[in-house]
């Protein structure tokens, strides 16, 4: 009988181990951040003029002033994430609607399986192909092409390459490119949420004489409005944290835009401007300090996280006492 | 009193009747068709002047022509039947907004705002904010103004987001294919990318001299390979890791645990892939000169043969993708698990099973679709992440191995656009496309793997 037991609780504590590991792994991550970061915050200071929580920042490629502030790129951060979201949450909800509400039989289902292969698609693809929208859009509509003796776009929108090619880069393409990215990963969350509804409800609405409009807007979208709002927060998590797109298109360097709602000009959020801060060990050589920076800023951006969560899971609870199962 | 108010009401409803005797219904709905027909071309007009600049020179006359023909509509319904104010104001706008266009010079700049903004942008925005809503009223006139027609006129306000969405993802594809598939060639897929410059000692009229050495490959092979291994070693690390979290979650846990486990899974999923990176570089800086370095930061061998130690190895980078394939994997375990039926594991249990038994037996091969969904998922994943590996990446040119440098795909793709090392991109930057087309083919593949693998697998272990 003890030997039976024995076997029953080994593969108990195999499975305890390895489900332990995602969890201890975090907990390092976020300790291995905070004590990284600890260097910047004792040399640089966290509030005040030139400190960590201010305006002043100087270039990622003429670095060695040693300013690290960071309230243009949260200021960055919500612009984008503002841009891309409203983008991508009205256009998902399309889908989710044409894809689950209209009885469409074989076109749902191809727009299921299309999602399923542009979501796919990795980032860097979009971060590369900006340039066509650039062309398409951005060049003939805000540069002022074909303008005589100004050729060249405005300060601030592009970037010089070495083989002559200027990439554009504002906030604008920036958010849309991020919303081609996120919209794969955004409509099947909110498909799976509208067609979880229960059918009685919808069909209480139809049976008292509702239209289908009617019964979308005031019943289906109404009662699924938890679902929503839990999706579209994994939504803004990840167009916070993306860092390819956002690095190739809006560039690593922030200033503050002025006006303050510019999106025209290009700033870049935390996430490619804690990148250029680090440059890693491809920029040559490895400067403790800027790497110490780049770990605040993930610090900053996992605070950020953290708080977008309990939005979500506040709101969600809100929603959840309005429409009681 | 009470008589008099139903008297009042049923005079309402009986004498005041506005409707005309000789309403033509079908003349309203010829009057509707050419409403529905200017403001259609209003809203493709006004989707093709967002990108062409040409354009502005129609969109004026068209929106007086349909500001003129949502007024007659305005007219006929009004005074024929119901009062409809909206469309009134829909005409008004149109006229107001050709107005405005009149006045606008060509280019717009100043107000500190940083572009020089032509005024063909101004105009589509105009359009498409008069045709979309104003289409949408003539198609519900059109459709004779019943319960339904109101559904069915609501159609254009989903299905355009969608359409021009659509063409958006297409022309970036389309753009993508043209681009890259004409440089793809043989060559370029079995030679692997080198650069590297040394010095040898050749001996000349009896002197040493130093003489420059320089070998230089095109191709992308080397880029190929690593993006295969880190997949291969991400799916190694995080099988059965995920696996094991999925099953503890459903069949050992007790609710406190399980809770912590979900609550990291997700946070983990959630959180920037950029903190992930900064993660590799800790770790690799962390190990390097100490006698972890052979494992986390990885060595090659130059061409003259001395041993150097590398910025990161493909074990490490595949540690960090890892983290992001772990959640996908518990979760479609935990799914599949959760979708057994508990006559099946209990019918097991009653049968003398133990409970290790029972889960390799009964619940492992009926989660089994699921859990080839998520790897194919996180394998995707691993094909793409560049954010993990960006920092600790390199070009992979001493050869491709579980502690060599790690490279990959994406990482060629970013630095072949040219933004830091010139060289680098004079050569290889003709590549970049092909190996984009490259790299989406690999995606697409595992994702239509993942759709024809469930199906199979579905009929084969569940019977379904």
């Amino acid at each position: 009988m003890q030997m039976i037991k024995k076997r029953e609780k080994f593969p108990k504590i195999v499975f305890l181990i390895l489900a332990m590991i995602p969890v201890c792994l975090l907990l390092c991550i976020v300790i291995l951040l905070v004590v990284n970061s600890t260097l910047a915050i004792n040399q640089l200071g966290l509030f005040g003029e030139g400190k960590l929580f201010s305006t002043q920042i100087s270039g990622v490629f003429t670095s060695g002033q040693g300013q690290y502030g960071l309230i243009p790129a949260i200021w960055g951060t919500l612009l984008i994430v503002v841009v891309s979201m409203g983008i991508a949450i009205p256009v998902s909800m399309a889908m989710a609607i044409f894809a689950s509400e209209f009885k469409l039989g074989l076109l749902g289902q191809g727009m299921r399986t299309l999602l399923g292969i542009l979501g796919g698609i990795p980032s860097i693809i979009f971060g590369l192909m900006s340039i066509v929208f650039a062309q398409l859009v951005i060049i003939p509509k805000f540069t002022g092409a074909g303008l005589s003796g100004n050729q060249m776009p405005p300060p601030g929108m592009y970037w010089w390459t070495p083989n002559s090619l200027p990439y554009l880069t504002s906030t604008l393409l920036g958010g849309f490119m991020l919303s081609m990215l996120i919209i794969p990963f955004l409509a099947p969350l909110l498909d799976d949420v509208i067609q979880n509804v229960p059918h009685s409800l919808k069909e209480a609405s139809l049976a008292l004489g509702a239209g289908r409009w009617h019964t979308l807007t005031n019943v289906t979208i109404p009662y699924s409005m938890a679902g929503i709002i839990s999706a579209s927060g994994l939504g803004t998590l990840k167009a916070m944290g993306d860092v390819v797109i956002v690095g190739m298109v809006v560039g690593f360097e922030s200033s503050l835009p002025y006006p303050l709602f510019d999106i025209l000009k290009s700033t870049a959020p935390l996430t490619s401007t804690g990148a250029g801060f680090s440059g890693g060990f491809s920029q040559g050589s490895f400067n403790p300090l800027r790497n110490s920076a780049a770990n605040f800023t993930g610090l900053v951006l996992l605070v950020l996280a953290f708080g977008i969560l309990g939005l979500v899971a506040y709101l969600q609870g809100r929603y959840k006492r309005k429409f009681p199962k | 009193m009470k008589s008099n108010t139903i008297v009042n009401s049923t005079q309402q409803y009986s004498g005041n009747n506005t409707m005309p005797k000789y309403y033509n219904y079908k003349l309203e709905k010829v009057i509707a068709i050419l409403a529905m027909v200017v403001t259609g071309s209003g809203i493709v007009l006004g989707c093709l002047s967002l990108s062409l600049n040409s354009l502005d020179f129609y969109s004026k006359p068209l929106l007086i022509i349909i500001g003129i023909s949502l007024l007659a509509l305005f007219a006929y319904v009004h005074y024929g039947r119901t009062k409809e104010w909206k469309l009134l104001v829909f005409s008004l706008m149109a006229i107001i907004s050709a107005y405005v266009l009149n006045m606008l010079p060509n280019y717009l700049y100043g107000f500190h705002i940083n572009a020089i903004i032509h005024r063909s942008f101004i105009s589509a925005i105009l359009l498409l904010a008069v045709s979309i809503p104003s289409f949408c009223y003539s198609m519900y006139y059109c459709l004779g103004a019943v319960p339904r027609a109101q559904d069915l006129s609501r159609y254009p306000l989903i299905l355009l987001p969608i359409v021009l969405m659509l063409i958006a993802y297409g022309i970036l594809v389309f753009r993508l294919f043209a681009l890259g598939i004409p440089n793809i060639n043989w060559h370029m897929l079995t030679t692997p990318y080198e650069w590297q410059t040394w010095q040898t000692i050749v001996w000349q009229n009896g002197w040493p001299t130093w003489v420059p050495q320089q070998l230089h490959q095109s191709g992308i092979s080397n880029f190929i390979l690593g993006t295969l291994l880190l997949m291969l070693m991400t799916i190694i690390i995080s099988l059965p890791i995920g696996i094991g979290v999925g099953i503890y979650i459903t069949e050992y846990s007790s609710g406190f645990l399980a809770n912590v486990i979900k609550t990291s899974c997700t946070v983990l999923r959630s959180i920037s892939v950029f903190i992930l990176g900064l993660t590799a570089i800790t770790i690799v800086r962390y190990s390097q000169n100490t006698f972890m370095s052979r494992i986390f930061a990885g060595y090659f061998y130059d061409a003259s043969g001395n041993i150097h130690q590398a910025n990161g190895s493909f074990f490490t980078a595949a540690l960090i993708v890892s983290l992001l394939v772990i959640p996908i994997i518990a979760r479609a375990t935990e799914e599949g698990i959760r979708s057994s039926p508990r006559e099946m594991a209990e019918g097991s249990y009653a049968l003398g099973a133990s409970k290790w038994h029972t889960i390799a037996n009964v619940l492992i091969p009926w989660s089994l679709p699921n859990v080839t969904t998520g790897l194919l998922l996180g394998c995707a994943e691993a094909t793409g992440s560049l954010a993990t590996i960006w920092f600790i990446s390199g070009t992979g040119q001493y050869g491709i191995g579980p502690f060599n440098q790690v490279t990959s795909l994406s990482y060629f793709i970013f630095y072949a656009r040219g933004d830091i090392d010139m060289n680098f991109h004079k050569v290889e930057g003709i590549y970049q496309y092909s190996a984009a087309v490259i790299m989406i083919l690999i995606t697409v593949i595992l994702s239509l793997a993942v759709v024809v693998l469930k199906k199979r697998l579905n009929k084969r272990l569940k019977g379904m």
